[in-house]
């Protein structure tokens, strides 16, 4: 039985130079792997659930996206969304629940659908890049670091979240935001409020360190450290092309091996 | 000393080191035999010498006096490699620990566990060990400060087995922190963990040290400061790596894992696919070609990194002839690249060059002149013309050799 009822977590993410509010670049992103899965599959349900206030202007830029509906379990702006979330998905139930990686405001720890996949007992891949096969079981290709991507099998019910590599959400329409619904609920869970986690304060200017040099060496040695650093001074050889050849490819070969 | 005298001792060094790179100079041209000296005191070129000597490389000449031998000063490069002996560093009743999980199979060590290590020889004080979780070999991470080692059959972040374990050491009283390498796999261990222990992980950390760890948050406006951070992943470069000391790498007996049951089995891997060189950046290819002025033949230069599988990138003198796209340059201004091979054709090593390969594990390097900085900084050098090297490269690539 192929996934029948896809379940969007959806956040609010935030300019970083205006500060204007709008929409989550990875929750946007997650939104529009699943609009692409239910192009293919018609009878695909999907539902969008924000926990927050049900009047935040930036629920239109994910109803324009042609998301129809967008449920908000009403929670306060200090209070903690995983209870809410978790009693909600507990009783709905759905097979596939996605989100992006991270959300963009507040502390993007990123730990949202961790906590979810712990209390719900559904197994969780993160930075996936698109959905391949929506069958009984759905293969998925997961981005990883160096151009690596990684085909896997999951059985659904479980939690994808989609990392940078997905596919850039198509831009909100403003019909389309104006003909979609948002359902606000109050619930009956905890309300427990947010953590202090750690202190804020301005983003400072990320340094990049050099490799250490040690103070005792010579100027010469400082010097090479800053202008050649790692390996280097090697044999030179005095080859014939197709010598030079054969080398490289026995070191493309030696690449290989230890991947 | 009056104003005067101060000039005239300026004036003195810079003769000294005009004299000296004269010196040298000369001794270079006396040693090939182009230029003697005559009974008079007059300087005597060898003009034969020169002519035979002459090397033309497309729009470029060059004259190549020290024939076959290689233009490598001996007492310069025996200087750099003089062996340091680093003291064994022993930590017998370590108060605490920070445990570094090395991911992934039983490879070598990578530049992201590289990091992972120097930032726990920052965060280290007194009486602290670095204890390393790996599946691989522990003779490997000796000449990274690593004093205690825990080998363990599997180091999948996708096993749940491998969770168990990680968590069961982190559970220890005396760990201080716990450090994963910001990868994906990496990150998604150190939720997982976090989710199991019940704390704020600190993801991607940019600034770490004394204070803490520092991370962005609030959509990259703010920075958050965790004071006493435990579970941390560490962006590239945020620490300097530095090793004074090689690591003890004693063996620690094994923890017994508590079997949780958490249903991950339902997850398989298919297979793993690499992307095509040309389909991602330059930065994140670990094979790289890069042609310099000496490469006459682009285009046949690009397919041959194409066939080969490797990126193509070049130097700034090739991006301003308009014969690669900006965003291939590799350098100062260009890209920074950190590909595990790096194959210089034709290029001599411009200092702005040589900073954007610094990261490279391994460098090969095609020039025609024995005098170019390149091979410095090459692990293996060939003396040969880059085309000429391209041309049999393709005809090996279509013997099948490469593939």
């Amino acid at each position: 039985m192929s996934p029948r009822r896809v379940t969007i977590l959806v956040a609010e993410g935030r300019h970083p130079v205006s500060g204007r509010s709008r929409r989550a670049p990875l929750d946007a992103r997650a939104a529009e792997l699943a609009l692409q899965c239910t192009e293919r599959c018609p009878d695909m349900d999907m539902e969008v659930v924000h926990a927050g206030s049900p009047i935040a202007p930036f629920l239109e830029d994910y109803l324009g996206m042609g998301l129809k509906k967008v449920t908000v379990l009403h929670t306060g702006a200090n209070e903690d969304p995983i209870p809410a979330l978790q009693s909600y998905l507990k009783a709905s139930d759905p097979d596939l629940i996605m989100c992006g990686d991270h959300s963009n405001d507040g502390y993007a720890s990123g730990l949202v659908p961790y906590l979810l996949a712990e209390a719900l007992q559904r197994p969780i891949v993160s930075s996936i890049e698109d959905i391949i096969d929506l069958g009984a079981s759905i293969k998925i290709r997961q981005a990883l670091e160096r151009g690596l991507r990684r085909e896997m099998v999951i059985s659904a019910p479980c939690i994808l979240t989609v990392g940078f590599a997905g596919p850039p959400p198509r831009l909100p329409a403003p019909g389309k935001a104006k003909a979609g619904k948002v359902t606000a609920r109050e619930g009956d869970w905890e309300q427990k409020s947010n953590a202090v986690l750690g202190r804020r304060g301005p983003a400072a200017a990320i340094v990049k360190q050099l490799d250490a040099i040690d103070p005792n060496a010579s100027a010469e040695e400082r010097l090479a450290a800053i202008t050649s650093a790692g390996s280097g001074g090697g044999e030179v050889l005095n080859s014939t092309p197709q010598e030079a050849a054969e080398l490289i490819l026995s070191e493309i070969q030696k690449t290989k091996v230890t991947l | 000393m009056s104003e005067r005298a101060r000039y005239d001792l300026k004036d003195v060094w810079q003769t000294r080191a005009q004299q000296g790179r004269r010196r040298d100079m000369r001794a270079a041209r006396q040693h090939s035999g182009e230029i003697g000296q005559a009974s008079s005191g007059r300087k005597r070129v060898n003009r034969f010498k020169r002519r035979a000597g002459f090397v033309q490389n497309g729009e470029r000449r060059r004259y190549d006096l020290w024939k076959d031998e290689v233009a490598l000063d001996g007492a310069r490069t025996k200087r750099l490699e003089k062996k340091r002996v680093r003291p064994v560093r022993i930590v017998e009743a370590p108060k605490s620990y920070i445990i570094c999980a090395l991911l992934g199979g039983a490879c070598d060590v990578s530049e992201r566990d590289i990091e992972m290590f120097a930032v726990a020889e920052t965060l280290r004080t007194e009486n602290v060990a670095v204890l390393a979780l790996t599946a691989g070999d522990p003779q490997a991470l000796r000449a990274y400060g690593v004093d205690r080692v825990a080998t363990l059959e599997t180091s999948s972040a996708l096993d749940p087995s491998f969770l168990n374990r990680v968590e069961a050491w982190a559970n220890m009283s005396n760990v201080a922190q716990i450090l994963l390498p910001d990868t994906v796999d990496g990150r998604s261990l150190a939720r997982r963990l976090a989710v199991r222990l019940n704390i704020e992980p600190v993801i991607g950390a940019h600034s770490i040290g004394d204070h803490g760890a520092t991370r962005r948050g609030f959509a990259d406006t703010s920075d958050l400061s965790f004071v006493t951070p435990k579970v941390i992943t560490v962006h590239a470069e945020t620490v300097a790596r530095r090793f004074p000391y090689d690591g003890e790498v004693r063996a620690m007996e094994e923890m017994v894992a508590p079997s949780k049951s958490q249903d991950t089995g339902s997850i398989r891997i298919e297979r793993e696919v690499q992307l095509g060189p040309d389909k991602i950046a330059l930065e994140e290819a670990r094979v790289i070609f890069s042609a310099g002025a000496g490469v006459a033949n682009i285009d046949a230069f690009i397919s041959t990194a194409n066939d080969l599988n490797a990126a193509a990138g070049g130097t700034r003198v090739l991006c301003d002839r308009g014969e690669l796209p900006r965003d291939r340059q590799i350098g100062a201004s260009g890209r920074a690249v950190s590909a595990d091979l790096y194959v210089a054709f034709g290029l001599s090593g411009a200092t702005q060059h040589l900073q954007g390969i610094e990261k490279c594990a391994r460098v090969v390097a095609i020039n025609i002149d024995a005098a170019a900085p390149i091979f410095q900084r090459s692990d293996v050098g060939i003396l040969a013309d880059a085309d000429k090297v391209l041309a049999a490269l393709r005809e090996g690539a279509d013997n099948g050799v490469g593939s």
